[in-house]
């Protein structure tokens, strides 16, 4: 299996979005794309971008510009971890932005994340975020942010009679916050933020373990 | 064993034949073959019957009519390959659907082969299993995309290989591999903020 990265199109990024990612949609903000073809065959991108505030930085006394977030991982069927995948993307995004200090990204535990990947990659989890306010429209639950982006107003009596007259409010747990330092000053400041990974949670249907400590987040299957 | 010594195997045996070794006879139906070939073709021997003779499973649970106009086309293309297999009451058991396109085309007579050598439950049994298999196969996408590529000459309809012209465009576009990598000039930057100047007043500023 050849394994290649690159950087990537838009065109590329949105079709690997709308295909292989949960959100179906790029970031909003200014984005930095990495491609991953395998065997010679485009098989996804891993994107980082500007922070979704502007304030992102602050916990960690960073500027705006010294922190970005890895927004997305959309990748199809693939043979290469996607850990590896996702180290060789941040070596891209250190060359071509040297100024960066901190990586952030979030795993979300209501699409069944957890952020095994993370923990794969040695990054330092430090909690999960606080609740958001999320709205139900249109059959889609949406980041009130994302609801003033999309139909103009994040008003729900607004919403309620100019777009869906069953939007609701939707109470959303927090996500897995997980950082990436990327020069050893922040690493020994944010080495003090770090908590004990998140156990993987037993699926709903499944036998899997809650905890499969030195598995490396999966079982394989028993040879026949 | 038979007189002059060769070893003869039965026909029971039959859905072993092709495991068996050589230097054996073959019993089937009472007659006595001296080579693979020729129980082969005894097993397999293709008749031609006319569509009207055959008689359809009543109780065929596959639905299989919107499939019968793909089967019309790949007959006129390919011609008709593959028999129809009955039993002995010429009852089908696989190829209604080939069956419900020969009676479309008006066809006179087509290919069929005969099993006598099952019984009514296995029979049974084989008319479900021959369907089930087709839907238990998978495809590989990529694969398809590139084989369909490779047709894509212009000089058949791609609609002749069963896919319609809106999925083969969608898998085209799911696998397409058309995404080649591109100059870091395109990616933004995320260290530094660029400038920004108001429409407005032409003001300039960094946000």
């Amino acid at each position: 299996m050849s394994l290649h990265l690159d950087w990537a199109s838009h065109k590329a990024a949105l079709h690997a979005v709308q295909n292989w990612h949960y959100s179906r949609c790029m970031p909003s903000s200014k984005t930095v794309k990495i491609g991953v073809w395998e065997n010679d065959r485009f098989i996804g991108v891993v994107i980082f971008s500007r922070g979704a505030c502007a304030n992102i930085g602050k916990p960690y006394n960073l500027q705006q510009t010294e922190i970005c977030e890895l927004t997305r991982i959309a990748l199809d069927k693939h043979e290469a971890p996607v850990s590896r995948i996702v180290r060789i993307a941040i070596l891209f995004l250190k060359r071509s932005n040297p100024g960066l200090k901190l990586i952030v990204s979030y795993a979300d535990p209501a699409q069944g994340h957890y952020g095994g990947i993370y923990k794969a990659g040695g990054w330092i989890y430090t909690g999960k975020t606080e609740n958001k306010p999320t709205i139900r429209i249109k059959g889609r639950v949406r980041h009130t942010r994302s609801v003033s982006s999309v139909f103009g107003s994040s008003s729900l009596p607004w919403l309620r009679k100019h777009i869906d007259p069953a939007a609701e409010m939707v109470a959303q747990p927090g996500k897995h916050r997980y950082l990436f330092p990327l020069t050893k000053g922040i690493r020994g400041k944010v080495e003090t933020l770090s908590k004990l990974y998140p156990e993987c949670p037993a699926s709903i249907d499944g036998d899997a373990p809650v905890s499969q400590t030195g598995q490396g987040g999966s079982i394989p299957t028993a040879g026949l | 064993m038979d007189t002059t010594g060769i070893p003869v195997l039965d026909e029971s045996l039959s859905p072993y034949f092709y495991q068996l070794p050589a230097g054996f006879n073959y019993r089937k139906n009472g007659s006595e073959f001296n080579s693979r070939q020729a129980v082969l073709s005894a097993m397999m021997k293709v008749i031609e019957l006319a569509p009207s003779q055959l008689k359809p499973y009543e109780n065929n649970p596959r639905q299989n009519d919107d499939a019968v106009g793909v089967v019309i086309r790949s007959i006129k293309e390919f011609g008709f390959r593959q028999p129809i297999v009955v039993d002995q009451d010429y009852v089908i058991i696989v190829g209604h659907t080939r069956y419900k396109a020969a009676l479309k085309m008006g066809l006179k007579m087509v290919p069929v082969v005969i099993i006598d050598d099952l019984d009514p439950m296995k029979v049974k049994a084989y008319r479900l299993a021959d369907n089930r298999t087709h839907e238990l196969s998978n495809w590989d996408f990529p694969l398809l995309k590139d084989e369909l590529e490779s047709l894509d000459t212009g000089e058949i309809d791609l609609e002749m290989t069963g896919w319609l012209q809106s999925e083969i465009e969608e898998l085209m576009t799911k696998y397409g591999d058309e995404f080649e990598p591109v100059s870091e000039d395109e990616q933004g930057r995320l260290d530094e903020k660029s400038p920004v100047t108001c429409p407005k007043c032409g003001h300039e500023f960094t946000p």
